[in-house]
């Protein structure tokens, strides 16, 4: 069973983040972040032979639930079964249960898709990508990423809630509310294409945190670009061949 | 809010230098480029993008030619030719079934222990520990394991007695560091304790010593050492150890 817990909430903007929640990983000592492949039997009727089967639980803050809920289900849902590697898992389920602490309507479904993500890289399971969400609010002629309540007050109403592929920068998944102009739309989903690599970034430094204590070389072998052989090279992020080796 | 001026690139470059220390940490589609002949551990796949990452973690290379990630997980996997220790859940008609923490039970034929024939059962109840290797592990197969070796010779594999030992679980890679050679934690306690332990990949841990008490600081000293450096270890060490033998 993988929980997320989530919170959006008011704070010094920080240049490095683009919106203002924390992320904690391992809240939970016996369940969190860990993908529990269905050690309970999975229901015959959703178990699929050739991969695993996604099942999204979601908990809003009201007490009964509703469809609002069951749309935030369907798009996290839809979202984690092209990125999560499930032919490597037949006939199992991962479980992704999200528990909202505190909410804001218009950063809710970006918080969850983000959530369920980071659960899912603290549970080490296969991912084909990592997946990134962004709500962008149109306001005058500017767009704001992942806006505030006190920062959104002369919007008119529309928003776009976005997700993509941080490797490809590929739109895996798009959510309006309210009116928007073609021309909103677009400048919307721009922002947010930028803006997901900042959530990629975000994703790394809670992650990496766990490898802290990592040795460097646990088995006597090199773990550093500098010791790597020649023929080895990565791609990205090497603009300035400082990290690649002669 | 972000500056805006940053472009993708920019910020991907500032990201990779957010690694731990002189550590090579890759996140789920990075993409490794690597010769055509090298061999992929577990977290790396080859695609038509090229070696790409699955799972994040730390990126380890040992020459000539082997990469992997190394991952923190908690869910094991099963992998053929691994040592793992399991719960015996059922008896069914010539074999048992054992929860190793697999996507499925594990299958035990009565057969695979040493000595055992048709005539000759091994005494195993429902709810022993064995300590057992995988024969069989893949994805769409149960996994089978067996209590000898290619010759029929037990070594050490079998069923771990339960009087005075303690099993506990810990994450995955815990197992693989307290059995790494690097690491002096067991070197360190086997010179002040006595004790007999085994170690499953899956993440179960079994010990037993002379008493529950020098069994407990065992276990307690394995459970901590997850987020310990060497020094720190060794300090830990030192502080159980003399616990441990201190009279009440």
């Amino acid at each position: 069973m993988i929980s997320a817990d989530m919170k959006s909430e008011e704070g010094d903007l920080d240049e490095d983040t683009i919106n203002n929640f924390t992320c904690e990983l391992g809240v939970l000592s016996q369940c969190d972040g860990s993908a529990t492949l269905c050690n309970v039997e999975v229901r015959q009727q959703r178990e699929l032979v050739d991969r695993s089967s996604i099942e999204v639980t979601f908990r809003g803050p009201h007490g009964v639930e509703g469809v609002e809920d069951r749309r935030v289900e369907q798009l996290v849902r839809s979202t984690l079964e092209q990125c999560v590697f499930a032919a490597l898992h037949p006939r199992t389920a991962v479980s992704v249960v999200l528990n909202v602490l505190e909410t804001d309507d218009l950063l809710l479904l970006s918080t969850c898709v983000n959530a369920a993500v980071l659960a899912l890289l603290d549970s080490s399971l296969s991912m084909k990508y990592l997946p990134a969400a962004v709500t962008c609010v149109p306001v005058g002629d500017r767009v704001l990423v992942n806006p505030l309540p006190s920062e959104r007050q002369g919007s008119s109403g529309g928003s776009v809630t976005a997700v993509y592929d941080t490797g490809s920068e590929r739109l895996v998944a798009c959510r309006t509310a309210g009116q928007l102009s073609a021309e909103q739309l677009t400048s919307c989903l721009r922002e947010a294409r930028r803006a997901a690599a900042l959530v990629r970034q975000l994703y790394r430094r809670a992650v990496a945190a766990k490898f802290s204590k990592e040795p460097r070389d646990p088995w006597a072998g090199p773990s550093r670009a500098e010791d790597m052989p020649p023929s080895w090279r990565r791609l990205g992020g090497q603009q300035t061949g400082e990290q690649s080796t002669s | 809010m972000w500056n805006a001026t940053e472009t993708p690139s920019d910020i991907l470059q500032h990201s990779k230098m957010a690694s731990p220390e002189g550590l090579e940490f890759v996140l789920p589609g990075d993409v490794i480029e690597a010769e055509d002949d090298v061999d992929l551990g577990p977290g790396l796949r080859r695609d038509p993008r090229g070696c790409v990452v699955l799972q994040p973690g730390v990126h380890r290379f040992r020459a000539p030619r082997t990469h992997w990630v190394d991952t923190h997980c908690r869910r094991y996997v099963p992998v053929r030719g691994q040592c793992v220790i399991g719960t015996v859940t059922a008896r069914a008609g010539d074999f048992f079934r054992v929860d190793i923490g697999a996507h499925e039970p594990a299958v035990l034929s009565y057969l695979s222990f040493e000595g055992a024939t048709k005539k000759n059962r091994p005494n195993v109840q429902v709810g022993d520990l064995v300590l057992a290797r995988l024969l069989v592990a893949n994805k769409d197969m149960e996994p089978e394991l067996v209590c000898v070796n290619s010759k029929g010779r037990a070594e050490g594999l079998g069923v771990l007695a339960a009087e005075g030992a303690l099993d506990f679980r810990v994450p995955l890679h815990v197992c693989r560091k307290v059995l790494s050679p690097l690491c002096g934690l067991l070197g360190r306690l086997g010179s002040e304790l006595r004790f007999e332990m085994a170690v499953g990949m899956n993440g179960r841990v079994w010990a037993r010593s002379d008493s529950l008490r020098y069994t407990a600081a065992v276990a307690a000293a394995i459970c901590a050492c997850e987020h310990m450096d060497e020094q720190q270890i060794a300090a830990m060490c030192r502080d159980i150890t003399a616990a441990a033998h201190q009279n009440r």
